[in-house]
């Protein structure tokens, strides 16, 4: 499968794909994106099976990302990985058509507990 | 870089300081993200009577917040601490070149959990800022008052947390956010 990847931090980028292949999931081709714009382009240009994306990114946030997804007919399964967590947050994500939304710092378990019925275990 | 101070800003919100994380909140929430990302180079241990030596100062990054709570969160560290972090988080090996640009990306991502972490214990509605990271102290916003101040041992080395309430853009004419830092790294 294709997994998206979109934070602004490429520590980050890194940290979420250490934490993929910890919690199970190190199979999977991952394409990197800087920032929501790019991510929305490499939505359409490699047809993605997941996006996991931060949300607080310069050029376009996550939450603008996945609203223009969801404007343009595109359905890619899409979660949040991302500081902030607050309820307010999380309803807003759920609105927008996102699956769930992990909040740093988070753990390989929390990774699987959200991956697990998407990916496979 | 020189060092600002935070006067005491009549115009703050008393309900701001009152809203705030405590001391303790804070020190929980920087041992928290260390432990998580950073545990292979030991654990961070609260250091209640770290040294302050504003020269050894090497790494710094903010974020703030603004809306019905408007704070700044900053974190600090000496460079070798700074080296060591974004080594860590990069799963870089010890001859594996490491750049500014690394390490201004690392203690800005820092930053970022720590501040997304406060806000979460804060009941208040408040937008987080993309961090700004400085190489050395970043300066503070004019009409800043701080709130708490925390640091853990790492590495033998101190990592410090300040947390700051930030007077309102009608008490003090000039914009939140970053605008009143400087020192920023690209």
């Amino acid at each position: 499968m294709k997994i998206i990847v979109a934070d602004d931090s490429k520590v980050m980028r890194r940290i979420v794909v250490r934490t993929l292949r910890q919690a199970g999931h190190g199979g999977h081709e991952v394409i990197e994106a800087e920032n929501g714009r790019e991510c929305l382009d490499l939505v359409t240009d490699r047809t993605p099976d997941l996006v996991l994306s931060d949300w607080n990114m310069p050029e376009m946030t996550g939450i603008e990302c996945l609203d223009a997804l969801r404007a343009q007919g595109t359905e890619v399964p899409f979660g949040f990985v991302t500081s902030e967590g607050s309820p307010e947050m999380r309803e807003r994500a759920a609105r927008s058509g996102a699956l769930f939304l992990i909040a740093k710092p988070f753990t390989a378990e929390t990774f699987a507990e959200a991956l697990d019925p998407l990916l496979g275990s | 870089m020189s060092i600002h101070p935070a006067p005491l800003d009549p115009g703050v919100d008393p309900t701001v300081a009152a809203s705030a994380p405590t001391s303790a909140d804070l020190e929980a929430l920087l041992v928290e993200t260390w432990e998580s990302y950073l545990s292979d180079g030991g654990p961070a241990i609260p250091w209640p009577t770290a040294p302050v030596d504003d020269e050894t100062v090497g790494w710094s990054a903010s974020v703030c917040f603004d809306g019905t709570w408007r704070c700044l969160v900053a974190l600090e560290m000496q460079g070798t601490t700074a080296e060591a972090a974004t080594r860590e988080l990069l799963a870089l090996d010890g001859d594996e070149e490491i750049t500014d640009e690394d390490i201004s990306d690392a203690v800005g991502e820092l930053v970022n959990i720590l501040g997304g972490a406060v806000k979460s214990i804060v009941a208040a509605t408040s937008s987080l800022s993309l961090p700004v990271v400085a190489a050395g102290r970043v300066a503070l916003p004019r009409h800043s008052t701080r709130l708490c101040d925390v640091a853990v041992r790492w590495h033998g080395r101190p990592v410090r947390v300040h947390l700051h309430a930030v007077g309102s853009t009608a008490d003090t004419g000039e914009h939140t956010g970053h605008t009143g830092l400087t020192g920023e790294v690209p």
